[in-house]
């Protein structure tokens, strides 16, 4: 601890972490990111080894019998918790709003899921609405733009909280892209089966962020992450795309960018 | 499916492509500023919702006032069950008034009972007067965007389109393009025997329709002719004028960020005695066309809320991708893909409930707060499901053993865990280019189709954490893990 | 058979009909899907959207003189041309001189049609336009048939400028406010290129939604209510439809003037007390 954060809350009860079941399996690295940001606030965090998935996969397909189960498996895991702290909108979005609809004939499960549903949290939501901090004392001299994902925005209301934390992370420097609440045409299995309109969606985007001149696209959500990355990366832009929690984390620009 | 997908031609037509974000850029963000600067504040629009709520719900009995106000004042009233009835009471009204031609105004019920076919082939004149509609009509086309039906064409076609069908000289000037639509059609307004419109809100407690437009040919389609013949979808009415108050103001910021449309006609019957305009025949037609079916569906009710304003189709990002025509139906954007498919048929038009990145875009700018994206879900899981009511089987079972088998493993983490080993096993047979899976296999190829994927991280982030003491489950601090296997 | 039944409603009113379709409409709202899904409950906590945040306060109702200044904002946005005027006489003269200079002749005439309106008769436009040789046609409050009402579409058509007056002012949007009443045709307002409409201040109302409550008010106004047409009018005539771009003039008038005359009495407390159309009969 630096004398950055001497003001920062300490030894609260724990926070349980749910880690996004694509951060898990791809982005490890995320999910350390947000390990340490919560060491540095002093908070204790707890991660439940049982957990899996939320059911989204399924959900959004319509497989509501199958996401039930996966979601069954989720509130046994979490319910628990004091909070649940999830780096990522649209996982958050489907606990707070999809298993109210998903538990609907079942009142059991459905007070179960509600009552998780209230202490379930998005990362830049639970830092800045819930503790109130928003220096965290990352730094990373770096020329970003923010990508609104859409679940976070539109789902969760959140778009101001993020911007706030990569505001207070020194030697950043924040450019507004063009259209950042659009779509970047992710929704899951919406970009394996309409690619055409999946990819034209995502090039929009990548056109957008190229034109801010930036360095990096920072975002909240790992689907949209990878969505970017993947195209930027089949295209061989120079574009570094980075989950809020990896900067937040940074104690500088090595940390988050390599060679 | 296939009709659908022929239809993404659109995705690369660049012309087509800048005017939709044209439109989306000019009417999208100014429709979020215009909800921001209501009196009220943007939380009318909850209200709105409950006010469309309590008429849906009320809906027989409003339907009986206002239909009661309007014969006392000497207009017809008739209920249409379905399209086949609409139309045949407009030709039977045509006939019996000896109908040669019909303005019309934009409607998108007629477009939807295909009245103009009909019209058209019993011989009678049918000219589009909005003009949007018009030019699209002029060239053998349909509607693309409910408010603005010709977004699709430029103003070189138009004026090609002109040229030939309106024998102008060839210009592309819009003010001189709009005129010679002016002059062209002031003619068939003085001429014409008969008006048709739709209904943009019908208001019980007064007994009248209200029709909105900005170019002033819905007032002469119903101030000129001998006969005027509105048709609305039933579900398009309110209880009171103070409803109106709020849906109308409403519907003006939605549709086009205005504070009021430019003209707004209230119209509860025939001409009166003494008085020198509007028509010496009322029509008044409510169609149902498989509403009824939606209404018992409390899942989809709340569809029939709509007001038909189009906001969700200035914001939608696919929407400016394939454009209108896309959607096979009158009704396109957000409000289509859930309409369409309920009254054509789910399976029919599962692209429709399948197609959208659910991104939510649509409801935020709806201006009575429709649950759009709730609604497509409720559609896909019909389509997965299979729906008794909605009387169809699953569109596809091997997905749902499929996702049985995955709902069996995400219960369980060390199933979990074995099946993320077997996927990275797997990924090895993959072939990579700079690190990145550059093709998938089947039913994945469609992201490999523009996109790299980054494979699996060598060990899943929970395996690191559940291998420490449970007491201090935190998972080892290391910066920009990247590792792959 | 369907088409036979539905061509054979002569009037349209067929009971039996009605009772079937509204009666679809009964059981729809009781069938047992309506309970499933529970939307209501999905719809009731999630607070769409970023746009969200922060609501203004309702305007106050305002005072005659906060009603003109709004009044002129509105009409400035929407290209209307307004003046206003502390006499009749002065409001007809600038009408006049306006109509002298844009008012092109048609087949070699230059006419203006005028409703029968006391305020507007006051206006005196037929003498103050007689040395600009244009004439003046007042509409008639007469019965008419097919016939004669093409007839008068046909001279309206001949017009270039269509004078009338209104029965309220919305001040927020510009809107004026005109009922069906004999003599007062609503085709004035839209068949000629332009139309001039006359107004006293008193006729202001502050927006759409006191418009909407005074019409369903119980009082003297609302007993009235929207008559068989009600026509609202904001600016001019426009469309977007060509490449989205503005033209004013699409198939009614190019141009609005509005003319707001002040002697009223503007010290009126009350809009709606005041906002009676004394002016017709
Ligand atoms: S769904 Fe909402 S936004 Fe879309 S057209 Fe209907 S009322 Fe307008």
């Amino acid at each position: 601890m630096t004398g950055a954060h001497a003001k920062l809350p300490k030894a609260r009860h724990p926070v349980s972490f749910f880690v996004p079941c694509l951060v898990d399996a791809f982005h490890p690295g995320v999910a350390a990111g947000v390990v340490t940001v919560f060491k540095r606030l002093g908070i204790p965090l707890d991660c439940p080894p049982g957990q899996t998935c939320c059911g989204q996969p399924a959900y959004n397909s319509g497989y509501r019998r199958q996401a039930r189960r996966a979601a069954q498996h989720f509130v046994r895991v979490f319910e628990n918790a004091d909070a649940v702290v999830c780096p990522s909108g649209s996982c958050v979005q489907m606990v707070r709003h999809h298993y109210r609809l998903l538990f609907a004939d079942s009142p059991s499960w459905l007070a179960r899921s509600r009552r998780l549903a209230e202490r379930t949290f998005e990362l830049s939501e639970y830092l800045v609405d819930i503790l109130g901090v928003k220096a965290l004392g990352a730094r990373c001299t770096l020329r970003l733009t923010y990508l609104d994902s859409c679940h976070l925005l539109y789902g969760l209301g959140i778009s101001r909280q993020p911007r706030q934390l990569i505001d207070h992370v020194r030697g950043t420097v924040r450019v507004e892209m063009r259209d950042s609440q659009r779509c970047c045409g992710f929704g899951g299995a919406f970009a394996v089966r309409y690619p055409e309109i999946s990819s034209a969606m995502l090039a929009d985007k990548l056109d957008n962020i190229a034109a801010t001149g930036a360095e990096a696209v920072v975002g909240c959500d790992i689907g949209c992450l990878m969505h970017i990355a993947g195209m930027a990366r089949r295209r061989g832009l120079a574009l570094h795309v980075l989950h809020i929690a990896q900067l937040l984390a940074a104690r500088g620009r090595g940390d988050l960018i390599h060679g | 499916m296939a009709e659908v997908r022929r239809r993404y031609r659109t995705i690369g037509d660049p012309v087509l492509q800048g005017a939709l974000a044209n439109l989306q850029h000019r009417l999208g963000p100014a429709a979020a500023a215009a909800y921001q600067a209501l009196p009220e504040g943007p939380a009318l629009r909850q209200r709105a919702h409950a006010i469309r709520a309590k008429a849906i719900a009320d809906l027989d009995v409003l339907l009986a006032e206002l239909a009661d106000r309007i014969t006392r004042r000497g207009g017809h009233v008739f209920f249409a069950a379905d399209a086949a009835e609409a139309v045949a009471y407009c030709l039977e009204t045509a006939r019996r008034h000896r109908v040669k031609l019909a303005v019309k105004g934009k409607s998108m019920v007629t477009e939807e009972i295909g009245l103009n076919a009909a019209l058209t082939a019993a011989g009678i004149e049918t000219v589009e007067t909005d003009l949007g509609e018009y030019i699209v009509q002029l060239a053998g086309e349909h509607p693309s965007h409910i408010i603005a039906p010709a977004i699709h064409k430029t103003r070189a076609e138009i004026g090609r389109l002109f040229a030939a069908k309106l024998n102008i000289p060839l210009t592309d000037d819009p003010p001189t393009l709009t005129r010679a639509a002016r002059r062209a059609l002031r003619k068939k307004f003085l001429t014409a025997d008969m008006g048709i419109t739709g209904v943009n809100l019908a208001c019980a407690a007064t007994g009248h329709i209200a029709l909105l437009s900005n170019e002033g040919n819905i007032r002469m389609a119903t101030t000129l002719p001998r006969v005027h013949v509105a048709f609305m979808g039933m579900e398009r009415i309110a209880a009171q004028l103070t409803d109106h108050d709020i849906l109308l103001r409403l519907l003006a910021r939605g549709a086009a960020a205005q504070k009021m449309a430019g003209y707004i006609s209230y119209i509860g019957g025939p001409r009166q005695p003494g008085h020198t305009d509007g028509p010496e025949s009322f029509h008044l037609v409510i169609v149902d066309n498989g509403r009824s079916r939606i209404l018992a569906d409390r899942t989809f009710r709340e569809i029939l809320y709509c007001i038909r304003c189009a906001a969700c189709l200035n914001v939608c990002p696919v929407y400016a991708k394939i454009g209108g025509h896309a959607y096979g139906s009158a009704y396109s954007g957000p409000l289509g893909a859930v309409l369409t498919p309920l009254m054509k048929g789910i399976r029919r038009a599962s692209d429709l409930c399948l197609g959208e990145s659910l991104c939510g875009a649509c409801r935020a700018a709806c201006p009575v707060d429709i649950d759009i994206p709730r609604m497509l879900l409720a559609l896909r899981s019909c389509l997965a499901e299979g729906d008794r009511y909605w009387q169809i089987r699953p569109l596809n079972p091997l997905a749902g053993r499929l996702c049985d088998i995955w709902s069996w493993i995400v219960s369980d983490r060390r199933r979990y865990d074995a099946a993320l080993a077997c996927a990275r096993f797997c990924q090895l047979l993959l072939p990579r280019k700079n690190g990145m899976l550059h093709r998938l296999p089947p039913p994945f190829s469609g992201w490999t189709s523009s996109r790299d994927l980054e494979p699996l991280a060598r060990r899943p982030f929970l395996r690191r954490c559940s291998r420490q003491p449970r007491r201090h489950r935190e998972a080892p601090e290391s910066g920009a893990d990247r590792n792959r296997s | 058979m369907k088409r036979l039944k539905a061509a054979r409603t002569e009037t349209g009113a067929d009971p039996v009909q009605r009772h079937r379709f509204l009666n679809r409409i009964r059981s729809a709202l009781n069938h047992p899907n309506s309970g499933r899904g529970a939307p209501a409950a999905a719809h009731a906590t999630s607070k769409a959207g970023p746009h969200h945040q922060g609501a203004a306060g309702a305007r106050p109702c305002g005072r005659p003189e906060e009603l003109l200044q709004r009044l002129q904002e509105a009409a400035a946005e929407l290209n209307i041309h307004l003046s206003l005027h502390d006499s009749p006489a002065s409001a007809g003269r600038c009408m006049a001189a306006m109509i002298t200079r844009k008012a092109p002749p048609r087949n070699g005439r230059r006419e203006v049609a005028i409703w029968r309106h006391p305020l507007v008769a006051r206006l005196e436009l037929p003498q103050r336009l007689a040395g600009a040789a244009i004439t003046c046609r007042t509409t008639a409050a007469a019965d008419r048939t097919y016939a004669t009402r093409r007839r008068f579409y046909r001279d309206l058509e001949a017009a270039a400028v269509g004078v009338t007056s209104a029965d309220y002012c919305l001040a927020d949007t510009a809107t004026l406010v005109m009922r069906s009443r004999p003599g007062q045709p609503r085709s004035v307002s839209l068949l000629p290129d332009i139309h001039a409409a006359v107004i006293e201040a008193g006729q202001l109302l502050p927006d759409f939604s006191r418009l909407c409550r005074l019409l369903s008010s119980g009082a003297d106004e609302g007993k009235r209510g929207l008559t068989h047409c009600m026509t609202l009018i904001s600016g001019p005539s426009k469309t977007a439809d060509i490449e989205a771009v503005m033209v004013e003039g699409a198939h009614g008038p190019r141009a609005l003037y509005l003319y707001v005359i002040l002697a009223a009495p503007i010290d009126a407390p009350q809009p709606e007390t005041s906002g009676k159309p004394r002016t017709t009969s």
